[in-house]
């Protein structure tokens, strides 16, 4: 078979392209770190979520600090609310920490999406999605549900405020020690 | 369910008269502002002054769900114990006032049994929601009026008169009931009105029929089960008079009961109320009359399919669509037709019909020769070029801009 000389560049240049395209994703596992969400999170019973006595920091949702610029936010996603992140308890986030989202539903099946950032998981009953991130410039970031949950899931949304580390208020977040004794015996009992 | 201020006054003139739950009348019904429009199962305020503590359902039907209080509003007397119960249904709820106010059970929890009591001590309105559920109609009011309450006492004799309206807000109970065409049976005139359990509707025989029917207070009703179905039962929706029992599938089955109590008695068969089989006895109110000129109009509403001006226009073009390869099969006929009969070379009257042989082409000798190699196609060289910078552009921009420069999972 004879093959044309320009049809052998592009031919060339098409292979090329493919090999750049995979490249690009092992450059950004691999070099940038970007990470997926898988099962790590573990797994917990989502009727014990509902009634709030999983014994976790389920039980009382909400920002723990875990460790110098490391931050673990609890999120109960139930029909239609983030619990916090919903109406005017949105989440408070300090900018340049590492914060790790573990969110569970006590219901149905919702998503977990924080708005023009890549921070996307299901959330599912049963189940602890967890994504970490790190929010380097203040801003209020949008979250919505995005999986469908119910007749009003269009309404089912918060926010995510991500405020200088230098305002970011301890007082307002429950970081007594009891809920770091918790977090690190959830982790060992993982 | 949006009021029009008018819709509202007539509805509120009429839920006035609901002498079996002790509603308000016009005059002393509060002004919501708008609260309950959204509200599905709000139909006037409950008057409920003059006891100690009264009780809300919390995850009562409404809303398309099980996403309301029941009463939604009520009518206290100062001092009295509101108790909020939840049932289980609909998932967590809790009752937190709107705005600044003294309500707020903490976070949403779902299970039954659950209370939540709050003393109203001072005169006022308190408009609460249930915040998950908030945007779907779940808000309710107290308000705490002095008075004495208009629960069976001689104070709604003037309003006796009058019993439920024409046409009762059944607040979308109706919605989801294949059977039910909007009208209100009217058996006033009647003594006795049977019911029948496992009539054909909501794909199956799982209706009752009427599904609505107005008798005048003092009627036995009886429910009669044909048999078909299942078991069904006849239980009132919330509190209420009626309650045949578990459900029984035998035909012949009856249930009765005798409405003393003007108002609008809601009900289920308990194992088939998902489908639609609900229905009501509406138990005082108009006279004659109306049932029968609304029973005339009802018989048309059945089978015929009613078509609007704009569903003429799609139905139509899709019609048209669908048929359009004919049409244009029969137009070129015609054209064909149409034309004078031509003669061909050899002098034979061709065809009448069908398409006219092509003629061939004559070959002519190539110019020049050219070898698979000799000619570039630089056209194409330089579009496919083209194409692969705009690919990598856009690969570019999507994967380093768009995506790396947003703050990513990082595990």
């Amino acid at each position: 078979m004879q093959v044309h000389r320009f049809e052998k560049v592009w031919l060339g240049a098409a292979i090329l392209l493919i090999v750049g395209f995979i490249a690009t994703i092992a450059y950004g596992s691999v070099g940038v770190g970007v990470g997926m969400v898988d099962d790590s999170g573990g797994q917990i019973s989502a009727q014990a979520v509902q009634n709030g006595n999983t014994g976790t920091q389920f039980d009382d949702p909400g920002v723990v600090k875990t460790g110098d610029d490391q931050y673990t936010v609890y999120v109960v996603a139930r029909q239609f609310q983030f619990v916090p992140g919903t109406g005017d308890t949105p989440i408070r986030v300090p900018a340049g920490a590492n914060v790790t989202f573990r969110v569970t539903s006590a219901d149905v099946t919702h998503g977990f999406s924080v708005v023009e950032t890549n921070i996307n998981t299901m959330v599912i009953p049963g189940q602890v999605s967890e994504v970490s991130a790190r929010f380097n410039e203040p801003g209020t970031y949008g979250l919505v549900c995005h999986e469908y949950c119910g007749a009003a899931h269009h309404t089912m949304g918060g926010s995510v405020e991500v405020v200088p580390p230098e305002e970011y208020d301890m007082q307002q977040e429950n970081i007594d020690q009891s809920a770091a004794d918790a977090q690190a015996q959830e982790e060992a009992d993982q | 369910m949006a009021l029009s201020r008018r819709q509202f006054v007539g509805a509120a003139a009429g839920t006035a008269a609901l002498a079996a739950t002790g509603t308000a009348t016009a005059q002393e019904e509060p002004d919501y502002g708008g609260w309950f429009d959204d509200v599905s199962n709000f139909d006037g305020t409950a008057d409920k002054r003059g006891q100690d503590t009264v009780t809300i359902t919390v995850g009562a039907q409404g809303n398309n769900g099980a996403f309301a209080f029941d009463p939604p509003a009520v009518m206290v007397s100062p001092g009295t114990e509101v108790v909020w119960e939840w049932n289980g249904e609909g998932g967590g709820h809790n009752v937190v006032s709107d705005g600044d106010g003294p309500l707020d059970s903490g976070s949403p929890v779902s299970e039954a049994g659950t209370t939540y009591s709050h003393t109203f001590d001072s005169e006022g309105m308190f408009k609460y929601v249930c915040v998950p559920h908030k945007s779907l109609g779940m808000k309710g009011a107290v308000v705490v009026r002095p008075g004495s309450g208009g629960s069976g006492d001689g104070g709604s004799g003037g309003q006796q008169q009058q019993g439920p309206p024409e046409n009762p807000d059944y607040g979308g109970w109706f919605d989801s009931v294949s059977n039910y065409d909007g009208t209100t049976v009217d058996r006033t005139d009647a003594d006795s009105v049977e019911i029948s359990v496992g009539a054909q509707g909501n794909n199956g025989a799982f209706a009752f029929d009427p599904p609505a029917v107005r008798v005048t207070p003092g009627t036995e009703v009886t429910w009669s089960w044909t048999g078909e179905g299942g078991g069904h039962n006849v239980v009132s929706d919330g509190d209420g008079p009626l309650d045949s029992g578990s459900p029984v599938s035998e035909a012949g089955t009856t249930y009765s009961h005798t409405f003393e109590e003007m108002g609008v008695y809601k009900y289920v068969c308990t194992p088939h109320k998902s489908l639609g089989m609900k229905g009501a006895v509406v138990v005082g109110g108009p006279l004659g009359g109306s049932g029968g000129g609304n029973g005339g109009g009802s018989g048309q509403g059945g089978s015929d399919i009613e078509l609007s001006g704009p569903q003429w226009l799609l139905s139509g073009s899709v019609l048209l669509a669908f048929f359009s390869p004919l049409l244009f099969a029969v137009a070129m006929r015609r054209r064909q037709n149409g034309r004078p009969p031509q003669t061909g070379e050899g002098g034979e009257p061709q065809r009448a019909t069908g398409p006219e042989p092509v003629e061939e082409a004559a070959e002519t000798e190539p110019a020049v020769e050219l070898g698979h190699d000799e000619y570039d196609p630089k056209g194409t060289a330089a579009l496919v070029a083209f194409y692969f910078v705009l690919i990598g552009l856009l690969w570019v921009f999507m994967y380093f801009v768009e995506f790396l420069g947003r703050v990513s999972i990082i595990g």
